[in-house]
């Protein structure tokens, strides 16, 4: 399976500028993320994004690698495993309940990747401060299969109404995973980071679209 | 003890104490080790590793389903082993209550040849639309171990985890395996409760060109080492 991270500006309603590189990017954390639901395991001292080690537990992996998040500041509900009682849980609390905690995320550090990289090195926080952008909700579309290729997109749109201008050199997917029985506790996980290089410049009232095409080929 | 290597320039000896790959840089793949092995004595009659080839559609489709959280409001539909489309989800709603369940399941059982990796000894390439492996062997000629996984781990520049699963030959002859599959599960929509069925789903299928000849009383141990390269 290969990736490729397309980085398009826009600004007054014009298309600046377009990249496509290959992305070179899955980390270590994409199959801390895969080990519980295709073994059916647990899997201990996993650091979360913040750096604190996790109990990825078996039965709570329905969330494991989703990038579904909402945008920015926007909190958001998800059930937990159904394990018999099928009650509703919540994100509050748990750092989880930003929207730009998950997802695609953008970072201003080039410091080469790794396959051990727990988050990005500089995120850029969501909001409309200096050095902030507005992170759109994620999106997921273009499926197409046909043979011997198949691929799908994950895109998520960023706004800077910062003041002032923003260089993006890296870019990432964070991804939830559960900890504890039944996934009563929700954190995140860095299971792609790119380097890009040289930097996108967005400035003061410009777009970035975000996009990664994920693609097989037999 | 004896190890072949094969011609193959793709193949190569393996060795399991550390990540060895032939992905690229970027790539997100697998590596595909086999062994020949007589259980009674250990000693080793063929070890070869090669890059798996096939990731399927279902991989793809299952991949966003997870990603995606997929309700079953917005089923995807994936086609199974038995070459029936299903309504596939991440998330349901029946009976007054919304619930997650589980995919990519691969932890079979001894004598499962519903989950994890299967043998055949079909010789068709193949296609990102195979729904299953072409031509099964059944357990009871080659007998199915249960599945097994290590833990992920990393070196500088790849991080893998690993399906392993052995095949006991007890057919009385020599058997050849043409090809090699990873089944998993995942569960689509029903309208009655529980509101979901459980199936099964090919997401990778590899042909090895002059297969893999297993010896009555001569054990297969497969490997699929799931990996990234940055």
């Amino acid at each position: 399976m290969k990736t490729y991270l397309t980085l398009e500006s826009f600004g007054e309603g014009k298309l600046l500028e377009k990249r496509t590189q290959q992305s070179r990017s899955w980390l270590k954390h994409f199959w801390d993320l895969f080990y519980g639901p295709i073994g059916n395991l647990s899997l201990n001292s996993v650091p979360d994004i913040n750096g604190a080690n996790r109990t990825l537990d078996y039965s709570a992996v329905a969330l494991n690698l989703a990038v579904n998040a909402p945008g920015g500041n926007m909190g958001f509900f998800t059930n937990r495993e159904y394990y018999g009682s099928g009650a509703w849980i919540g994100f509050g609390g748990l750092g989880v309940n930003d929207g730009s905690n998950g997802g695609i995320v953008l970072g201003t550090d080039s410091t080469p990747v790794t396959p051990i990289q727990n988050a990005l090195v500089a995120k850029v926080p969501h909001g409309e401060a200096a050095g902030n952008l507005l992170y759109a909700g994620m999106e997921i579309y273009g499926l197409a299969i046909a043979n011997p290729n198949g691929e799908f997109k994950l895109r998520r749109f960023f706004s800077n109404v910062s003041g002032g201008d923003i260089t993006i050199q890296e870019v990432g997917i964070y991804s939830y995973g559960s900890q504890g029985y039944s996934g009563y506790e929700v954190y995140t996980y860095c299971i792609a980071r790119d380097v890009v290089s040289p930097g996108v410049l967005i400035s003061n009232g410009q777009l970035l679209a975000v996009t990664y095409t994920v693609q097989i080929a037999v | 003890m004896k190890s072949e290597l094969k011609a193959q320039p793709d193949i190569k000896v393996v060795d399991l104490k550390r990540i060895t790959t032939l992905l690229e840089p970027g790539e997100l793949g697998a590596m595909l080790d086999f062994k020949v092995w007589d259980p009674k004595t250990g000693v080793v009659l063929e070890e070869c590793s090669k890059k798996a080839e096939s990731f399927l559609a279902q991989f793809i489709q299952l991949l966003w389903v997870k990603m995606a959280v997929t309700t079953s409001f917005i089923p995807m539909s994936i086609t199974d082993i038995t070459n029936t489309p299903r309504d596939v989800a991440n998330t349901f709603a029946g009976g007054g209550q919304t619930y997650a369940q589980s995919l990519f399941r691969a932890n079979a059982l001894a004598a499962d040849v519903a989950k994890g990796i299967i043998i055949g000894s079909g010789i068709t390439a193949p296609t990102i639309d195979d729904r299953a492996i072409e031509v099964i062997i059944p357990h009871a000629t080659m007998n199915y171990s249960a599945q097994s996984f290590a833990a992920p781990a990393a070196d500088t520049t790849t991080s893998q985890m690993t399906l392993t699963r052995n095949f006991a030959n007890v057919s009385g002859g020599s058997v050849t395996v043409n090809e090699l599959a990873v089944y998993v599960d995942g569960y689509y929509t029903s309208l009655i409760y529980p509101y979901t069925i459980v199936g099964n789903f090919c997401i990778i299928r590899d042909v090895v060109p002059g297969g893999i000849v297993v010896p009555n009383g001569q054990t297969l141990t497969v490997n699929y080492r799931l990996q990234a390269v940055v």
